[in-house]
């Protein structure tokens, strides 16, 4: 993935009905966003990059295969896109589902432009958000897998409160050998203080 | 297959919908996206006369699914035949059984004997039938405990006519809905179209028969349609 690509923001569309999808494309360009928009729901799964910063704009009701398909098979494959769905008259009933499945909000046409760019707006601060959350947790996983075993256990010891006195006789260590171990797991996660050790400690262990 | 017709009309209007929706949607965006267009700083006004030409693309486009709808409805010519309403009920009734299942309700079927035949369209006058019984069991909760609702049809006659009624043992229908509770569109069903009762008086109406309900006393309500006794239908 390149950085370009991972900062400018991609609106992903899918639906069946060409008016509809060149308005929404159409729209979204005239605001500055970029729009790629897919006729298809299998051109879509086949076309979308899970590394690309992005949203999707989806019609639930098409022919080939409904949107709320299409979010399913993005769930499966643990796709964490946030999808804002199109719906009509009448597909209250699918709306529903699609929220229960995660969806991130839905619109009935026709519908105000404003409140289409507001929710892409807040797709987008959550992909931004997820993404952020994920590569926070893939920073904390390589700092911890750089410990090595003997800072692991000193790690495990801190975080359980204990002071480098007891860490020394548990590990039956010198308490200077302790005290230098403790200062290479506090450099190597890059924790301020125990506190902020204790916090990483559990983030790695809620995975 | 009896099911199936039945909710044509339901199908047709989620259809209408979807006819109108789709084009209204691209028109109501079209439109404010050419609005963005011409308010920014650079208008870009080449840019929002093509849109313009989309809109008017989109909306003769949806004067011409009027246009569609308005067949699908003038097709429909009725083949009517000179029919039993017991032979007409009771070909139905599997369907209604299956009603009263989904619901945890009992059915009771009482035909008087004799009744005169009617010149009727058959799957017309049990899609009404099916409508007043689903409306029935959806109208009726169970009024105590062990109480299973219980939904009655009866069909009686005198020498010009047949009755149908069926009745439920729901709540009535309030002075308020009264009035409108014939009308297209009006329901007081989360998921209703609207259209069950409006396609039932349409239906009857187009037989030269009568339909109407009355509360009963005490609970519930009676909705009834009644059909002039046939003679066979003139040849054409």
């Amino acid at each position: 993935m390149n950085e370009a690509t991972q900062r400018v923001p991609t609106i992903y569309i899918v639906d069946d009905d060409d008016s509809m999808r060149q308005a929404i494309a159409l729209l979204l360009r005239t605001v500055g966003y970029t729009p790629v928009a897919f006729a298809r729901p299998t051109d879509f799964l086949d076309k979308y990059d899970p590394d690309q910063h992005a949203c999707l704009v989806l019609d639930i009701r098409m022919p080939q295969m409904s949107g709320l398909q299409v979010q399913q098979q993005l769930n499966r494959h643990g796709a964490m896109l946030p999808v804002i769905f199109i719906t009509g008259h009448g597909d209250i009933p699918m709306a529903v589902q699609a929220m229960k499945d995660g969806a991130f909000d839905f619109l009935t046409k026709p519908f105000r432009d404003q409140d289409l760019l507001d929710r892409i707006n807040g797709a987008l601060k959550q992909d931004a958000e997820n993404r952020a959350a994920i590569e926070r947790l893939a920073d904390l996983r390589r700092r911890a897998e750089s410990l090595t075993p003997r800072e692991r256990e000193v790690f495990g010891l801190i975080v359980d409160g204990k002071a480098n006195k007891v860490i020394a006789i548990d590990l039956e260590l010198s308490e200077r050998t302790v005290e230098i171990h403790r200062a290479n797991v506090m450099e190597k996660m890059g924790a301020r203080s125990v506190a902020h050790l204790v916090r990483m400690h559990l983030t790695l262990n809620q995975q | 297959m009896t099911i199936a017709r039945a909710s044509v009309l339901e199908e047709m209007a989620s259809g209408i919908a979807h006819e109108f929706n789709q084009p209204l949607g691209a028109i109501v965006t079209f439109s404010q996206t050419a609005e963005r267009m011409l308010n920014r700083a650079d208008p870009m006004i080449d840019a929002a006369r093509e849109v313009l030409q989309l809109i008017v693309k989109e909306a003769l486009g949806a004067s011409d699914g009027i246009r569609r709808v308005r067949h699908l409805f003038n097709q429909d010519s009725p083949s009517r035949t000179l029919s039993s309403m017991r032979d007409v009920v009771q070909e139905l009734s599997a369907v209604l059984e299956l009603l009263a299942l989904r619901t945890g309700g009992r059915l009771v079927i009482e035909i008087a004997a004799p009744l005169p035949d009617v010149s009727i369209d058959r799957l017309r006058i049990q899609h009404v039938l099916f409508t007043l019984v689903q409306n029935a069991f959806e109208a009726s909760e169970p009024s105590n405990q062990a109480d299973r609702p219980e939904v009655r049809i009866t069909v009686t006659a005198d020498r010009y006519e047949v009755e149908v009624a069926v009745l439920d043992s729901g709540s009535g229908v309030t002075a308020e809905h009264r009035g409108r509770i014939f009308h297209p569109f009006f329901t007081t069903k989360s998921r209703g179209t609207g259209l069950g009762l409006a396609s039932t008086r349409a239906i009857i109406e187009a037989h030269q028969g009568s339909v109407g309900f009355d509360n009963l006393p005490g609970r519930g309500a009676r909705f009834w349609f009644r059909l002039p006794a046939g003679e066979s239908p003139s040849p054409p």
